[in-house]
């Protein structure tokens, strides 16, 4: 089938006088054939039609325009309730993607998700949904879940906008608090994940891993297949940003308490745009709970592999936002480093310093804006999720934004109370023992204070950190996070630093790299 | 019959708004026995958040007084990062002047300056409050007990009755029920090696593990 008939001097107008809507040939015949996928294709031509077909279509014909609506598909195709819900799905995602969607449509989308979450939600087994939509591809699904949440923030931010809405735009609003509620939102998210009843589904596969779980076992009738357990486990990693976007960053970790982090082959690495979200929202729920250890240990894990993995990505269609998040890691790298320093890989290191050593630097001397700076280029889009006082506008048009201030400031006042840390390093760096009303001296501060400092030190080092495997992220050890260590015997501090044996593995790779670089190149 | 902590933390209920007058109770009921849930707690300041309608800035409502509860149970709760948790849920606009002053003092104790806290205690609105909790006093002494046992292997007694805000017989006391050692004179108590009070110089060797030269 070929969907590539140039059609660029096609008179395209939508409907005509007689109200048909027209529509172009290459379209016609990828509904039709996308809708026949879904009923009984197989993964391999849904992938190909969701990630390639709709795309260059959408390149083609539908750059500043919507794709055609629901009624003119169902002219199309037929009155297939299923299709036409996935349909919609894709139909707005557009318009959020490409135009700017407007109130009616931002309804009209959270209707059209519903309509399709709970159907499936709703069905009595598997086998009521057609053949085709069971191989649906991770990559969709994980969008479909994703795109929820993004549509659900970007309502909230639309809605506490106080002061651009139209009057219609605020009556509208104030008539459905019911749009986008963040309790209909959440439900939709723990209904998958109980449907699926996946926390049990990567139980038992954890524990056999060759075992393929049947439907007949007791509560596997839904995890047992694919879509199920995807849409569970997708909707896993949704909560982790849905609570973190909330400022609820404990409930945020415990979302993915079943999923194995350190596993290689988990789920989450099926999609690259998940695997990069799990691992940005996972470090940036670490750091607001203070566990800088883990927060650069996620990140790391999560820049290594896109480096890894670069030359795969450069013709995906979420190309744009991997390099987005990959730019906000290291962002946050730079600010834990100097908050809690310690080694990194060679390579990232060598990309701090190539990127961000001017940052960094502000950022050891203690300069709170360039903390600032950092959190608000690298930040999720935080959200209020309370429905906004419409009566009283005046009051509500200060508020927008102030999920973002708010968070901010919290951060920033952990940055203040977490400064002496590196400071007070750096000088017990240089010795091994020494009275602490020298030290003082040094700090020119008085011995009480600098004291203080010590155990501040002390406090500020022993955290929770992920130490096993099998741990779930929220769990861990309480351990010393510093590579300094030292006592206090009365008035006399004993320091021992940590030597660091030179590497030259990374060394060695990177250059064994380079040079193939170089010869490819030639 | 109080519904159980782990029933109202199911999601079903746990972000239904009707839950909360059986969240508030339990807050209460533990504020009065010393038992802690960091779960619940947050959960409550989470339903605050998506209705600020009927509670934030209601003069009525009774959970200003609920947030300086969950936020002092969260100061005692230190090290762990709870009170910082909490914060981050509540909107700065529905901040009272008592929970400023909570959040003032929890700032002197998670920057360990302890003699500090005990100066500002005394003279803090929120003393009554704080004073009404079970534990509350044994809660941040046990803090900064645990914080003097990870920096020092021996101090004189009066810098411990200082941080610890007790006289020094107490402190002395409170140092032998730890399993320190105070010596004959009452001068100094030593405290016994743990992996925090020493100072071992770590070296860190380079390891290669296949998956680096995998990607080769």
């Amino acid at each position: 089938m070929n969907f590539d008939d140039d059609y660029d001097d096609y008179e395209y107008d939508g409907y005509d006088e007689s109200g048909e809507y027209t529509m172009p040939e290459a379209v016609r015949s990828f509904l039709l054939y996308f809708r026949r996928a879904l009923v009984e294709g197989n993964m391999y031509e849904i992938n190909a039609l969701y990630e390639n077909t709709f795309s260059s279509l959408s390149k083609k014909y539908f750059r500043n325009r919507e794709w055609p609506p629901v009624e003119a598909v169902v002219e199309l195709v037929g009155s297939d309730e299923v299709f036409l819900m996935f349909y919609s799905e894709i139909y707005y995602r557009h318009i959020y993607a490409n135009l700017t969607p407007t109130l009616e449509q931002r309804f009209a989308s959270y209707e059209a998700y519903c309509k399709l979450f709970d159907h499936l939600l709703g069905v009595g087994s598997p086998e009521e949904l057609p053949l085709g939509v069971h191989e649906i591809p991770p990559a969709w699904i994980w969008d479909m879940v994703d795109e929820f949440i993004y549509q659900y923030q970007s309502f909230c931010q639309f809605r506490h906008k106080t002061r651009n809405l139209s009057a219609e735009d605020v009556a509208a609003l104030s008539d459905h608090p019911e749009m986008w509620s963040v309790t209909n939102v959440l439900a939709k998210l723990y209904g998958f994940v109980a449907k699926s009843n996946v926390e049990e589904v990567l139980k038992v596969e954890r524990a056999n891993p060759d075992l393929v779980i049947s439907g007949d076992e007791p509560g596997m009738t839904f995890g047992s297949t694919n879509l199920y357990k995807m849409l569970g486990y997708f909707s896993m990693v949704g909560l982790l940003r849905l609570h973190t976007l909330l400022g609820d960053y404990r409930l945020a970790l415990q979302s993915i308490a079943a999923i194995d982090i350190t596993d290689k082959r988990a789920y989450y690495t099926l999609v690259t745009a998940c695997h990069i979200s799990l691992f940005y929202y996972l470090g940036f729920g670490y750091m607001m709970m203070r566990r800088y250890v883990d927060a650069i240990g996620s990140w790391s894990t999560a820049l290594n592999y896109i480096t890894r993995t670069k030359q795969f990505h450069t013709r995906s269609y979420q190309y744009d936002s991997i390099l987005k998040m990959n730019e906000q890691m290291y962002t946050f790298l730079a600010a834990t480093i100097s908050l809690s320093p310690r080694r990194i890989d060679e390579s990232l290191q060598q990309t701090l310093r190539d990127k961000h050593a001017d940052r960094m630097t502000r950022m050891q001397n203690g300069d709170v804006k360039a903390f600032e700076e950092a959190f608000s280029r690298a930040c999720p889009k935080f959200i209020n999720p309370a429905v906004p006082d419409f009566g009283d506008l005046d009051a509500e048009a200060g508020k927008y934004g102030s999920a973002f201030q708010a968070q901010l400031s919290l951060f920033l006042r952990d940055v203040r109370a977490q400064f002496s840390v590196p400071r007070v390093r750096s000088y017990l760096k240089l010795y091994t023992s020494m009275a602490t009303d020298k030290l003082a001296g040094f700090l020119s501060i008085d011995e009480a204070e600098f004291r203080t400092l010590l155990m501040c030190y002390k406090h500020k080092t022993c955290n929770l950190i992920h130490e096993e495997e099998s741990m779930a992220p929220l769990d861990g050890t309480i351990a010393s996070s510093s590579d300094v260590t030292f006592y206090l015997e009365r008035d006399m501090v004993t320091i021992a630093d940590t030597k660091v044996a030179r590497r030259y593995c990374d060394y060695f790779i990177r250059h064994v790299k380079r040079f193939s670089d170089i010869m490819r190149k030639k | 019959m109080s519904t159980s902590v782990a029933e109202l933390l199911k999601p079903a209920s746990r972000f239904d708004v009707n839950s909360l007058p059986a969240m508030e109770k339990i807050v209460r009921e533990h504020v009065a026995s010393g038992e802690y849930n960091v779960e619940l707690n947050l959960a409550v300041l989470k339903l605050y958040q998506f209705n600020p309608q009927l509670y934030q800035f209601n003069p009525q409502a009774t959970n200003e007084e609920i947030i300086s509860l969950v936020l002092a149970k969260a100061m005692m709760a230190l090290p762990a990062p709870d009170f910082q948790l909490a914060l981050y849920l509540i909107p700065e606009a529905a901040l009272t002047d008592m929970h400023r002053s909570l959040v003032d003092l929890a700032n002197l104790l998670d920057t360990a300056k302890f003699r500090a806290f005990w100066d500002a205690f005394g003279s803090s609105p929120a003393e009554d409050l704080l004073g009404s909790i079970a534990g509350f006093g044994d809660a941040i002494r046990g803090f900064a007990a645990s914080v003097v046992s990870s920096t020092f292997q021996l101090i004189d007694l009066s810098e411990l009755a200082d941080l610890l805000f007790l006289d020094q017989a107490a402190a002395a006391a409170y140092a032998e029920k730890a399993g320190w050692a105070v010596d004959s004179d009452n001068a100094t108590v030593s405290i016994p090696l743990n992996e925090f009070n020493q100072a071992k110089a770590k070296e860190i060797k380079e390891d290669i593990r296949f998956e680096q030269i995998a990607q080769l």
